[in-house]
């Protein structure tokens, strides 16, 4: 998978669902928060706490349990650049919950939107 | 001068702050290296998350550079921090800083609305222990 903060390993995709609050697209692949919220950042969705996972959690594939994300069809860009990643955060934790790559690069412009499809975040079972 | 530890983020004043994250690491990839025994699952050729009927999609580094065998690739040790692998965990250093005059033009809209905030949290580096990282914040004149 891609990364997942232990806080979801360790307390369960429920935790994730109820904390996170916002997305982010970023120029690189973020290591912390600060990086997906603020130095590699290129624009953002806040959704506000709960809401970046609507859906319940349900069967994952090939198993396990997922959350999907709200599809974005109105994020705020805030830097001229080439969008890389995606990273999902709690801001009142300072947390980065989860990191990925997009599904394809996006040249994005500054004071315009971006759009994201849904995204599977996925807790495998035993085996994968 | 305030140091304030919440969560796993260190406020150091106003202006510093240090945060545990992956290593940041460098290598040519292989499959040995692609095997999630060593890297994270998205670091891999092919990515198996595009819509049914539609063929995976090329997998990239943390740079957004696509993966290919013996080619380098940057990658965050996402794998060794839980696999609790010594030297994977880091201390990354930040500093809000002003925005350069291009930094304030990359987030200018195309009507010409500069940025309400222009400020950045910059990286300084990361470091092998905490102690290291408030070290290295405090001579920069924390």
């Amino acid at each position: 998978m891609a990364f997942l903060n232990d806080n979801t390993l360790d307390n369960g995709l429920s935790a994730l669902k109820a904390a996170a609050d916002r997305v982010y697209i970023n120029s690189s692949e973020p290591a912390t928060y600060t990086a997906a919220s603020s130095t590699v950042a290129l624009g953002s969705k806040n959704w506000g706490a709960g809401n970046v996972f609507p859906a319940a959690i349900a069967a994952g594939s090939p198993s396990g349990r997922k959350l999907v994300t709200a599809a974005i069809t109105d994020g705020a860009v805030s830097g001229t650049g080439t969008a890389t990643h995606f990273s999902i955060v709690t801001s009142g934790s300072s947390r980065l919950e989860y990191a990925n790559s997009l599904s394809s690069s996006q040249g994005v412009t500054s004071g315009n939107t971006f759009s994201l499809t849904a995204a599977d975040i996925r807790l495998p079972n035993f085996g994968g | 001068m305030k140091i304030l530890s919440e969560e796993n983020i260190t406020h150091v004043g106003d202006k510093f702050r240090i945060e545990p994250g992956p290593r940041v690491l460098k290598a040519v990839a292989t499959p040995e290296l692609l095997d999630n025994s060593q890297t994270a699952l998205h670091y891999a050729l092919e990515i198996n998350d595009t819509p049914e009927g539609e063929d995976p999609r090329p997998g990239v580094d943390a740079l957004g550079e696509t993966i290919e065998l013996g080619k380098e690739m940057t990658y965050l040790d996402w794998t060794g921090v839980q696999q609790g692998r010594e030297g994977s965990l880091v201390f990354y250093a930040y500093e809000l800083d002003d925005m350069t005059k291009a930094e304030i033009k990359a987030r200018t809209s195309e009507e010409g609305v500069e940025p309400e905030d222009q400020t950045i949290w910059r990286e300084l580096g990361f470091y092998e222990t905490h102690d290291d990282a408030l070290s290295a914040v405090l001579a920069k004149g924390a």
